[in-house]
């Protein structure tokens, strides 16, 4: 459900990371920026900046009358670039035959706008959603979604309508289908902050305690949070499980991801290893939910800012970026919880988003990654080409449907899409593709978010 | 005994070097200097309104802040007329910093010149601009977050 190849860095942590504050980024906010261009070069911008205000200051004279006449000339752009977008997403809207959603206008407020969802019908063509946005998590049943953008999230139908503005929301996660989890951060910091429960019909109940922004819904009726007092970038920490208002006693470990029946949690436990500049490495192990009873994967090293990804039934998990040997480069590696056995199963040594399809088959990276080639996979024994999809790397969704992208840095990239039986049903500009959990539309990511949020439904078979 | 106002006396010379400094970064200009002297004045003549001794940095900057108000309130200015902006010094970046630290709102151009340009810290210059800690903070960020949309747009834009 989540991607976080699309969850954008929101600026705060970005700016506190340049004002010196080294915990304001967390690890899947590393994990974002190792992959987004966009989000580095804003990094870089404002590193430019905070390089420039720290150097001396002096009068300099204007010869413009920039002070006075500065907020009206600013007012009359602002109005000016409403209206172009206003025609931007109308003619959009016409290009593509449908009719753009009405939004609501973003809240100045904490309190969240919400809208009567009524009865959108499915569509029937490519939704497009203007920007700006960032993160991005369907609802366990695939029928909305909450988006980041720079004000805030919103929550959206499969069909592009705004069905509630959540001012100030900084991130968000799916507790179940009636039920998120809202992270707002403190007005004096950037990496601590409060979480609220809201119902899709408005309600909404406060968490108690502060917490960082690592905010990760099960989709089943849990939230892993981590607690500002347990958070420990450089060990262990702890973290907490919220559900039906009550919090679970504090654990100790690095939370890393849900498995998709809300029944395990993958956790980080020990001290984190640095492989390199981008790489971290901390022992791995599972914790069961409810009970939270910790169970080591023993000899396997993962880094925490990439998402595992459970197989349909849980029985196997697989790692982006993971050590069986402390000497070695990390690589994609599978563990069977049943038998305990770990295999290395992909030698790229960056993570890449892994995902499985029907018949607990395990889709990799192309073998010539990062150039474009036919997508390998992992069938339980060995590595071989899909001789389908054809990509850099690929996500595929449940029912063996294939998004495959192909990066380029000079145009952002293209996201075809194919059918499971590796039928080419679209291909479009784009960067990501996050797959709804049934598979019944793929949300694809625009390289640029100022660009367009794309939703294409998949129709028949 | 050391009273107040020969407390004022005696440090004359540092409290007008931190008034003129206050005042430019807050957009007075060339009345900067004027600004810190009516301060001092008037704090000479108000002393006995300071409540405690110890926070005599803090009372003459808000006397100044205020008069720095009225003064840019009131000033006449005709269009083309050259502005003093207190902003960075940069010239490796080849960039118009200062005519993008001009264009940000009042209140983030005097934050981020008191915090960056003066080496306030968030504290004092909630003190100095009347507002809360936490309005500065965000004060801060909105502006550093401006700046760099301002100065990517200009670097689009040539």
């Amino acid at each position: 459900m989540r991607n976080p190849f699309a969850a954008h860095v929101p600026d705060r942590r970005l700016l506190d990371t340049v004002a010196g504050n080294p915990t304001a980024l967390s690890a899947r906010d590393h994990q974002h920026l190792d992959a987004c261009a966009w989000c580095r070069r804003r990094l870089v911008r404002f590193e430019s900046i905070e390089t420039a205000l720290r150097g001396p200051w002096s009068e300099v004279e204007l010869t413009a009358p920039a002070t006075r006449g500065a907020l009206p000339q600013l007012a009359s752009l602002a109005a000016v670039a409403a209206a172009v977008v206003v025609i931007t997403v109308a003619l959009g809207a016409r290009m593509v035959g449908f009719t753009a959603p009405a939004s609501p206008p973003p809240g100045t407020g904490g309190t969240a706008a919400t809208v009567p969802s009524g009865s959108s019908p499915s569509p029937t063509g490519p939704v497009q959603i203007a920007g700006p946005f960032g993160a991005l998590e369907w609802k366990p049943d695939g029928t909305e979604l909450l988006i980041a953008g720079q004000e805030g999230f919103r929550r959206i139908d499969a069909s592009g309508h705004v069905l509630e503005a959540i001012p100030q929301a900084e991130a968000a996660s799916w507790v179940d289908d009636d039920h998120f989890a809202v992270w707002r951060g403190d007005v004096t910091s950037s990496s601590v902050g409060s979480v609220e429960i809201r119902s899709v019909t408005g309600s909404s109940v406060a968490v108690d305690g502060t917490y960082t922004s690592e905010v990760l819904g099960s989709g089943h009726g849990g939230i892993v949070l981590v607690p500002a007092s347990g958070a420990n970038p450089g060990g262990n920490g702890t973290f907490v499980v919220w559900s039906s208002g009550l919090l679970s006693r504090p654990i100790d470990g690095l939370p890393f991801g849900w498995s998709q029946d809300g029944a395990k949690i993958v956790v980080g436990r020990g001290s984190v290893q640095s492989l390199g500049a981008d790489i971290q490495q901390v022992p791995a192990a599972i914790a069961t939910y409810p009970g939270l009873e910790i169970r080591s994967l023993t000899g396997v090293s993962a880094d925490p800012k990439y998402l595992p990804a459970f197989s349909a039934d849980g029985r196997l998990v697989a790692f982006s970026c993971a050590t069986l040997n402390p000497r070695e480069m990390c690589g994609q590696v599978v563990v069977d919880l049943g038998s305990g056995r770990a295999r290395m199963v992909g030698h790229q040594p960056i993570g890449l988003p892994l995902s499985w399809l029907p018949g607990d088959r395990l889709l990799l990276s192309s073998a010539s990654y990062p150039d474009p080639g036919p997508l390998q996979v992992w069938d339980g024994t060995t590595v071989v080409p899909s001789g389908l999809a054809i990509g850099s790397s690929g996500i595929a969704a449940s029912n063996g449907a294939v998004a495959a992208s192909i990066e380029n840095t000079a145009t952002g990239g293209t996201v075809t899409i194919y059918s499971a039986t590796g039928t080419v049903l679209s291909s479009l500009p784009g960067a990501a593709a996050v797959w709804s959990p049934n598979g019944s539309s793929v949300a694809i990511v625009p390289s640029d978010p100022a660009g367009e949020l794309v939703i294409v439904p998949i129709l028949g078979p | 005994m050391t009273t107040p106002s020969s407390k004022l006396d005696e440090s004359y010379s540092r409290y007008f070097g931190d008034l003129v400094r206050l005042c430019r970064a807050l957009g007075a200009g060339p009345e900067a200097e004027d600004l810190a002297q009516e301060t001092l004045i008037y704090a000479r003549e108000h002393i006995d309104e300071l409540r405690d001794p110890n926070k005599v940095t803090p009372w003459l900057r808000q006397i100044a802040r205020r008069s720095a108000r009225r003064h840019l309130k009131h000033k006449p200015r005709s269009v083309g007329e050259p502005v003093l902006v207190f902003a960075p010094r940069d010239v490796a970046m080849s960039l118009d910093l200062a005519g993008a630290v001009a264009r940000l709102p009042l209140r983030e151009r005097q934050a981020i010149g008191l915090v960056y340009g003066l080496g306030y810290s968030q504290e004092e210059v909630a003190e100095v601009l009347g507002i809360a800690r936490g309005t500065v903070a965000a004060t801060l960020f909105h502006a550093r977050r401006r700046l760099g949309d301002l100065l990517a747009s200009s670097r689009e834009n040539s």
